[in-house]
């Protein structure tokens, strides 16, 4: 995993319909939360995960999509709230934090 | 030897009978009732069997049951029970507040509609509240509704949504996502998913107009007001008869709803747009409802109920779902009615004729 990566985190649907798309780039964040970003992303190996998981959409649950983008490479996964990959939770716990709407 | 019962039975005049159903052991209540049968036959007097009141099966009346369940603050599908049917109030608003909206939304169905909870057998209400930190969120999972408490885990100054169960018409808007999935079965995307979030926005504000009383006229339309803080320009999160100016907010943006087939939004984002575009036929109910007046949920109401329970079906678009709606409205209050041309203004305002050709409409 190379120390340059962009991460785009799109949240769509819940019960306001308000979305969150955000793009979080390694160069903006201190080496502390690169390196910590890194190794989630490693170890959830998301460039070998599907495009997409089970879609079933849900009344209101909220659906993800991330896009990770890094020199050369490049890949989407999206999934449901009710169907987020295990080896994703750690991963998506981070962005919704990072990319909470706060006045 | 012994006379059969029933030769006995048949020469005891109809009011000794009548107190033998009444206060007779099972077997005598069994042989009087066969007597008394024969009897009316035989003597072809059935009037006798209508004219006596005896204790039949207790036929069970329709109860709502609600369960509130506490999530513990984690995004966990168990919680630990907090309040159930006939315990008065916690203290929690949470938890008060999803029990006192799951009632109301449960006595509109019942007292207006004739339905007995969400599946219409009795179903109990299971509501989990204090899910997850930090969720901005309620859901229907299938089988309960689900609720966050918003930003109230943030300090007051940055918050943007409270709890959510604090507008009756999202509780009423969730559990008609229940509703919806016994009935219509309409689906999350495209048009029909659209359809499904509007009815569910709806019923849930006649479940608020119903607890206020208020009319068409008198009603706000709103669906979701109180959910934002006053950090937020808003005053809800939709509106059913202004779509796009729930709010204008500089962090949120402002509301995207269309009201009209000319703004319809072609998105893949949101199941298709599920909760954009169900502006359209929210609308065309508001301007039904208000052209008949009185209370929404006795005739407008009555009419979208009709259309969703036996006659919508999964892919209906808005189209379909117009023109069927006409339908009822005729079937209803009759062809020409002003019922039915309070239908016909609704949608047309909303930009969809309505296809009188029958073979389309079913």
């Amino acid at each position: 995993m190379e120390d340059q990566f962009t991460i785009r985190f799109e949240r769509t649907g819940g019960f306001t319909g308000i979305g969150i798309d955000k793009t979080i780039d390694s160069l903006q964040l201190k080496k502390q939360e690169t390196k910590m970003l890194k190794e989630m992303i490693s170890n959830s190996h998301f460039f070998s995960l599907p495009a997409r998981e089970s879609m079933k959409p849900h009344p209101d649950r909220f659906s993800y999509k991330i896009t990770i983008e890094t020199r050369g490479r490049k890949h989407v996964v999206e999934f449901s709230q009710a169907s987020v990959p295990p080896r994703l939770k750690d991963l998506v716990r981070y962005l919704i934090e990072k990319t909470r709407m706060k006045k | 030897m012994t006379a059969p019962h029933q030769s006995v039975m048949c020469v005891i005049p109809p009011y000794m009978i009548e107190n033998i159903l009444k206060h007779g052991t099972q077997i005598q209540k069994k042989r009087a009732l066969k007597a008394l049968t024969m009897s009316a036959q035989f003597r072809g007097r059935r009037q006798a069997l209508m004219n006596i009141s005896f204790p039949l099966p207790r036929i069970l009346q329709p109860l709502k049951h609600r369960l509130i369940y506490h999530a513990g603050f984690k995004e966990s599908i168990r919680g630990r029970l907090v309040r159930k049917e006939g315990e008065g109030p916690s203290g929690d608003p949470a938890i008060d507040e999803a029990y006192d909206g799951a009632g109301h939304t449960w006595d509109l169905y019942y007292d207006v509609f004739g339905r007995n909870s969400v599946d219409n057998k009795g179903m109990h209400l299971v509501s989990l509240v204090h899910y997850g930190k930090g969720y901005d969120n309620a859901f229907w999972d299938g089988e309960k509704m689900v609720y966050g408490d918003g930003d109230e885990d943030l300090p007051e100054e940055e918050r943007i949504f409270r709890r959510f169960t604090i507008a009756v018409d999202i509780i009423g808007h969730e559990l008609t996502h229940g509703v919806t999935q016994y009935e219509a079965r309409l689906e999350y995307h495209g048009q029909s998913g659209a359809l499904n979030e509007s009815f569910s926005d709806i019923f849930g504000s006649l479940v608020k107009q119903r607890v206020l009383n208020h009319t068409a006229t008198e009603a706000d339309w709103l669906i979701g007001q109180g959910i934002f803080t006053s950090n937020v320009n808003g005053k809800a999160i939709r509106s059913m008869k202004s779509p796009g100016t729930a709010y204008d907010d500089p962090l949120l943006g402002k509301d995207p709803q269309p009201g009209h087939m000319a703004d319809y939004i072609k998105t893949t984002s949101d199941n298709g747009g599920v909760h954009l575009n169900s502006g359209i036929p929210s609308r065309a109910f508001y301007i039904c409802a208000d052209e008949i007046g009185g209370y929404a949920w006795e005739k407008a109401g009555q009419i979208w109920y009709r259309a969703l329970c036996g006659r919508l079906s999964a892919g209906t678009d808005f189209q379909e779902a117009a023109d069927i709606i006409f339908r009822i409205a005729g079937e209803e209050y009759g062809n020409g009615s002003k019922e039915q041309d309070a239908v016909k203004k609704g949608w047309e305002e909303v930009g969809i004729s309505i296809r009188s050709d029958k073979k389309k409409s079913i």
